[in-house]
């Protein structure tokens, strides 16, 4: 028992690392959507298992001390070759193309097919196991979920050492070694020549290693198209894959004035997961005559003596040196990625005035008692227009919550410096500026106008926010900086009568009566008819760059054509296109094969509710714990890891206690109760708890967060096997379905948890768990002895 | 035997004639279909959407836009979409084609440059209307393709160069007109340079299966004006009344 228990625990680590690899793997090869779909294959995994147990329940049992080392072999030989499998020129599938080429949505599904078969085989021989040992659950799930846990802290370190596309095979070792754990010792031919093949398969994917390529519509891909381009430094981390591109021809010169007259500087790109990141900054950017002062962002320094300015997300240091050609006594930066933090590092080394932390915006803001003259954060959206791809990564730095933080801490005459590519239809200036009317309503400012200042040049916006009122002397010196480099005023203080397209005209002139219409009390009459949702993003819905409402999808359909939807929005489509795709997938995989066996239970609605409810808030509260305990420590990948890592952990400790419990009906209403009660405290006191001491000690935040995790987790980790236990007693041939609906609605619930943020809030997120294990509980009035 | 002989010749020379006339009838099929897509892509994508200028319309109508596609996207060669070349590249949706050009308002006896060849049909709707097309391609792969393929379909007022359009192509300058038909995020100074007083660059702005606008820039009385114009994709974005 104990080798069978190791080797559930290896394969249970094998399967987590892999989706955390896989996750990383498509980050860097297509964009980081697919995460949602790779959690879900996963979660498909288990449940098409759970239904495949069903169907051949007593021949797997039968065949158990065979079947299950055989199971761990097909998995490990599985991991190491479907990425090459999917990487190959027929079946590699471009997420851009999808909307184009109908023959890529097919080799999405065909690849979907592929990475789901190792969660398959893997889950198929986890719940084997339950099966086998339901009288002994509590301790094969400890297993299982000690050895996920442990899976997630492999992966994150594997990422540290190795590239990407090496770990799939570390991974099949892993997967491997649980099989040779677990092998009989009367395993018979088939056995031992499997074992042997996977050994072989494993070495020949060693000796001929794959090599990923990156979509070729990815920025890296064209940048290596480039003559003599070549990667000069590569290196991998939790965060991504960061390279360093030169070429002779590689030039930095993004929307710089038409009054620039120099040569475009060469430059090194950097880019992370193959999207752009920024440059290397050389020395020259840092001094007087850098390219960076014609550019809108320079503004605030042409109008205002600062004496010290923060910058957030610094990047590869583009804002710090725009401060440094300016002289800035004291420059505060922030970047959380920890490669793109030591380029950083590396390029400012030498200027002691710059003062860098590796954290996240939000938890320097909250820690930090200073006060600064120009708070600036880097230009938001993209040149080439982003079309929402980032829609559903949270923004934590421009929610409501955070402009208040920054303006609390502006000295007497300090600014905030916002800055955004023009998008059409205008949709990031104009929540930028709603945030920042919304900033002054809220802090009872009697004249907003004339504390905003803001200006366009031929491709962004750039918007001041100042503490105090606007001088006259600063007007006419923006003014004169508008001459000087083309630019054209926006807002002027105090002042609608304003020339707004002497340099650069815009077609579309509704741009300019739209501003004025969000800095006029009319705003709300805006909000509601605009087809966009441009009101500012908030803690709760920090997702700044998704605008689409349900509501107006009709109109945007009848303005602009069906086929346009995915050009505004890919990031959220594509999370919609993933949801009933996994709906539509998940059904046909779990829940269909199901009636080819007729299901005789006394207890099918208690099993119905109790196991879909599970399965479905489990994964609720663990993306929105991932999302909380991100904005708490500023390190979104540890913060993640160490989120999962706890709750699996603490959970695997109430599975192990749950085989000391007396199971009856009672305790069935009692726990999903007490978790709602829990889901209910952590709806109204979680986010304040958090808020109100993310500025705390490390170390005080992580005993916090393993307090508020651990105790969840632990309730949570009692509620499967309690409910498995029961059914052990004598009506065994109804795990498998419980298995595959708690599998069925864990697959929906990722990108279901993750839509529901987007429309409501985390906050409601939270609450529908609290209300689905209420239900849990009160289902137990249906249970039939 | 001998009348098995004859029908057999018989059935030779039928299946000669039916084999000689396919093969005669398919490319000729395939020509008149090619041509209809043509029309209906100049009447449904082009002419509905307000673009009326005769020279722009005749030039879309006469260029074959299915040679300038990979063998396995031709049949949605005239289709309302852009569609890869290979390189990361796209050959433009016709309707941005055919707005560029028109935005450029050139005529016979104009000189043009081009930014960014890629499979070269935007260089060959232009030598359809101006006296010369100048074009610059920094993917060596899909300069020298152009090349052999403007070379073949016998365009003899254009000229390929593989190098960095940057620098625009000074020796022949100054256009009257100038289009870099890739995405840029910047407006070299020398491209500036090289366009005539009153001349016209237009530059697009936004990946193609994204959200893509143009930019169109001016240049009077040595004044540099910028007009960002809607993207093509779209109409007007007003306000709901």
């Amino acid at each position: 028992m104990i080798r069978i228990n190791i080797a559930i625990g290896l394969i249970s680590a094998a399967i987590i690392a892999f989706q955390l690899v896989l996750m990383q793997i498509l980050s860097y090869v297509q964009w980081y959507h697919f995460a949602y779909m790779i959690i879900s294959i996963a979660l498909l995994g288990f449940g098409a298992a759970g239904t495949f147990l069903t169907i051949f329940r007593q021949k797997l049992l039968q065949n158990y001390y065979r079947v299950f080392p055989l199971l761990l072999f097909i998995t490990a030989v599985l991991i190491s070759i479907v990425v090459i499998v999917a990487g190959t020129e027929t079946i590699r599938f471009d997420s851009l193309l999808i909307f184009q080429d109908f023959k890529h949505g097919g080799r999405l599904l065909v690849t979907y097919l592929i990475f789901f078969l190792p969660f398959f085989t893997g889950a198929l021989a986890v719940g084997m196991s339950f099966l086998k040992f339901a009288e002994k659950i509590g301790k094969v799930y400890f297993a299982n979920l000690v050895g996920s846990g442990l899976g997630g802290i492999i992966a994150l370190l594997l990422m540290q050492w190795l590239l990407a596309e090496k770990l799939p095979l570390v991974i099949a070792v892993i997967a491997l070694m649980g099989g040779l754990v677990a092998f009989p010792k009367n395993g018979g031919k088939l056995l031992l020549s499997t074992a042997s093949l996977s050994i072989i398969v494993l070495l020949t994917v060693f000796f001929n290693p794959v090599k990923l390529k990156p979509s070729e519509y990815k920025d890296i891909s064209k940048t290596l198209l480039l003559p003599d381009a070549t990667i000069e430094y590569e290196n991998s981390s939790p965060h991504g894959l960061v390279q360093i591109i030169s070429s002779p021809v590689l030039r930095y010169a993004p929307g710089v004035s038409l009054s620039y007259r120099e040569p475009f500087p060469i430059r090194k790109a950097v880019f992370n997961n193959g999207n752009w990141n920024g440059y290397l900054v050389p020395a020259t950017d840092m001094q007087k005559r850098s390219i960076l002062n014609y550019t809108p962002q320079s503004l605030p320094y042409y109008i205002e003596s600062i004496r010290n300015t923060l910058i957030l997300n610094a990047g590869t240091g583009e804002n710090v040196s725009l401060a440094l050609s300016h002289s800035i006594p004291e420059i505060i930066a922030t970047e959380a990625n920890t490669e793109i933090f030591n380029l950083l590092q590396n390029s400012f080394s030498n200027q002691n005035e710059i003062k860098l932390h590796q954290t996240l915006a939000r938890t320097l803001l909250a820690s930090r008692t200073s006060s600064y003259d120009l708070i600036q954060l880097p230009i938001i959206g993209s040149f080439f227009g982003n079309s929402g791809l980032n829609a559903v990564e949270p923004q934590y730095e421009l929610s409501i919550e955070a402009f208040h933080e920054m303006w609390d801490k502006l000295s007497d005459n300090g600014m905030i410096c916002l800055s955004s590519w023009m998008d059409y239809p205008a949709r990031n200036s104009y929540r930028l500026l709603s945030s920042i009317s919304q900033l002054l309503e809220d802090k009872n400012i009697k004249h907003p106008d004339e504390h905003i200042m803001a200006i366009r040049s031929w491709s962004a916006v750039t918007i001041l926010v100042k503490k105090s009122k606007f001088s006259k002397d600063q007007e006419k010196m923006m003014q004169q900086f508008c001459d000087d480099l083309m630019f054209d005023p926006l807002i002027l203080p105090g002042t609608t009568e304003i020339n707004r397209g002497k340099y650069n005209m815009l077609q579309d002139e509704s741009f300019f009566d739209n501003i004025e219409r969000i800095l006029s009390g009319n705003k709300k009459e805006f909000f509601k008819n605009y087809s966009f949702r441009v009101q500012p993003a908030q803690d709760n819905r920090p997702f700044f760059f998704q605008y689409i409402r349900w509501s107006e999808i009709h109109q945007l359909i009848t303005s602009f054509g069906e086929s346009s939807i995915p050009f505004f929005e890919l990031g959220y489509v594509l999370i919609l296109f993933t949801f009933i795709q996994i709906i539509v997938v998940a059904g046909i995989f779990i829940i269909l094969p199901l009636f080819i066996k007729s299901w005789k239970s006394n207890n099918k609605m208690w099993i119905f509710v109790y196991f879909s409810g599970i399965g479905l808030a489990f994964m609720f509260i663990e993306i929105v714990f991932i999302q909380y305990f991100t904005f708490y420590f500023g390190q979104p990948i540890y913060a993640t890891a160490a989120s999962i890592g706890i709750l699996l952990i603490t959970s695997a400790l109430g599975s192990y206690y749950s085989g000391s419990l007396r199971i009856t009906k009672k305790l069935l209403f009692q726990i999903p109760l007490l978790i709602a009660i829990l889901m209910l405290f952590h709806t109204i006191l979680l986010s304040n708890i958090l808020s109100h001491t993310i500025a705390a000690s490390h170390a005080v935040k992580i005993m916090i967060s393993i307090v508020l995790i651990g105790i969840t987790g632990f309730f949570l980790g009692l509620a499967f096997p309690v409910g498995i236990k029961y059914l052990s007693k004598d009506s065994q041939a109804d795990i498998p379905w419980a298995w595959a609906f708690n599998g069925y609605f864990s697959v929906i619930s990722t990108a279901l948890a993750t839509i529901i943020s987007v429309e409501a809030g985390f906050v409601w997120v939270l609450f529908l768990a609290a209300i689905t294990y209420t239900m849990v509980g009160l289902a137990s009035s249906f249970l039939r002895n | 035997m001998n009348q098995n002989k004859g029908i057999m010749n018989t059935h030779v020379i039928l299946l000669s004639l039916i084999l000689l006339n396919t093969s005669i009838l398919f490319p000729l099929f395939g020509q008149e279909e090619y041509e209809e897509k043509r029309n209906n892509m100049v009447n449904r994508q082009i002419k509905a959407r307000g673009i009326y200028d005769k020279s722009t319309l005749n030039a879309m109508n006469t260029v074959e836009r299915h040679m300038f596609v990979p063998p396995r996207y031709k049949s949605s060669a005239y289709e309302d979409n852009p569609l890869p070349i290979g390189y990361g590249q796209t050959i433009s949706q016709p309707y941005i084609v055919a707005y560029m050009t028109d935005l450029l308002n050139v005529e016979f006896g104009d000189t043009v440059l081009e930014i960014g060849t890629g499979s070269g049909y935007q260089a060959a709707v232009l030598a359809e209307i101006v006296s010369q097309v100048y074009t610059i391609e920094i993917i060596e792969e899909l300069g020298l393709s152009a090349i052999n393929r403007l070379g073949n379909l016998k365009y003899d007022n254009i000229e390929v160069k593989v190098a960095d359009g940057y620098y625009g192509w000074e020796e022949h300058g100054p256009y009257d007109g100038i289009v870099v038909t890739a995405a840029s995020e910047y407006i070299p100074p020398p491209l500036i340079d090289q366009l005539k007083d009153g001349g016209k660059m237009i530059i697009p702005v936004g990946s193609p299966f994204r959200v893509q606008s143009l930019m169109m820039i001016t240049k009077k009385g040595g004044k540099i004006k910028t007009n960002n114009l809607i993207p093509v994709r779209f109409v007007p974005f007003t306000r709901k009344e």
